[in-house]
């Protein structure tokens, strides 16, 4: 089952990255959620998203 | 034995998760034996209704969660929890009642992924119990930044009602925690004032022994 399926957009638009508190936005692969100001990527694990800071890792761009 | 308000959490919070996670299987049981009637009375108080946006904060195996969302069919069901085995358990809940999936995610208390104002009400219920003073109040700090201004908190926690069972409990807290899931007898009601919140209720409630305290609190804006 698609992450999508899970969470719908009114979701989305409240979810903010728990650090800087930047909405973050699902990227395009479906893999994690990326943090609009900090480029922290939440990985998404069997379909939850895991908003753990020290689980993130840090985007280049 | 008994339990200083000023007594740091026994278990850390890797500690916390290692042992819910052991607990998962068993949890269901426990807190449908120790816990229900007083999940009843909590949902009664915090009369949810249906269209608004409720978030609970530790999950655990979904029980309240699926409390919360039968009473808001039209409105957004939000669950956090540290540990993936309750978080999968809170899922399959509602897949076996055939229930729309809850919006789950794992997080931590103390930073909510959550915009400012996003909840009519949030949720928690023996979780505050877990936490060292510094971090309870870091957690209801959190929790008033994602209710939206006038919107609600409700809180279930061990009481420190009864000093018998807090001289029980100190016991087994102090020999194996992990036993006790980490929680202790908190006094949460003196935290709240300086969190932003104004108590509009408290209800106190024992079921096979083990007293808790529910607490209804409205954000100040």
């Amino acid at each position: 089952m698609g992450y999508t399926m899970a969470i719908s957009q009114e979701l989305l638009n409240i979810l903010v990255c728990p650090l800087c508190k930047a909405p973050v936005h699902l990227k395009a692969d479906q893999s994690g959620l990326k943090c609009e100001k900090c480029r922290r990527v939440y990985p998404i694990k069997d379909d939850i998203p895991v908003m753990l800071i020290d689980e993130a890792t840090i985007e280049p761009e | 034995m008994e339990i200083e308000e000023s007594s740091s959490a026994k278990l850390t919070i890797p500690e916390v998760v290692d042992a819910y996670s052991r607990l998962a299987p068993l949890y269901g049981i426990w807190e449908t034996l120790t816990e229900g009637r007083t999940g009843k009375l909590a949902s009664e108080l915090a009369s949810v209704r249906s269209g608004e946006a409720v978030l609970e904060v530790g999950v655990g195996p979904g029980i309240m969660l699926e409390s919360l969302a039968r009473a808001n069919s039209e409105g957004i069901i939000a669950g956090i929890d540290l540990t993936p085995a309750m978080l999968q358990r809170t899922r399959r809940r509602f897949r076996h009642r055939s229930l729309a999936s809850p919006a789950l995610f794992q997080a931590d208390v103390r930073f909510l992924p959550f915009a400012d104002g996003s909840f009519d009400m949030v949720f928690s219920s023996y979780l505050l119990d877990l936490l060292s003073i510094p971090n309870i109040e870091k957690a209801l700090q959190e929790m008033r930044r994602v209710i939206r201004p006038s919107g609600r908190l409700m809180l279930v926690y061990l009481s420190q009602d009864k000093p018998w069972f807090n001289r029980i409990w100190g016991f087994f807290y102090w020999m194996v925690p992990m036993l006790l899931g980490g929680c202790r007898p908190i006094h949460v009601a003196a935290h709240l004032p300086s969190a932003g919140f104004a108590v509009v209720a408290t209800r106190r409630i024992t079921q096979w022994g083990i007293p808790a305290e529910l607490i209804l609190a409205n954000r100040e804006s």
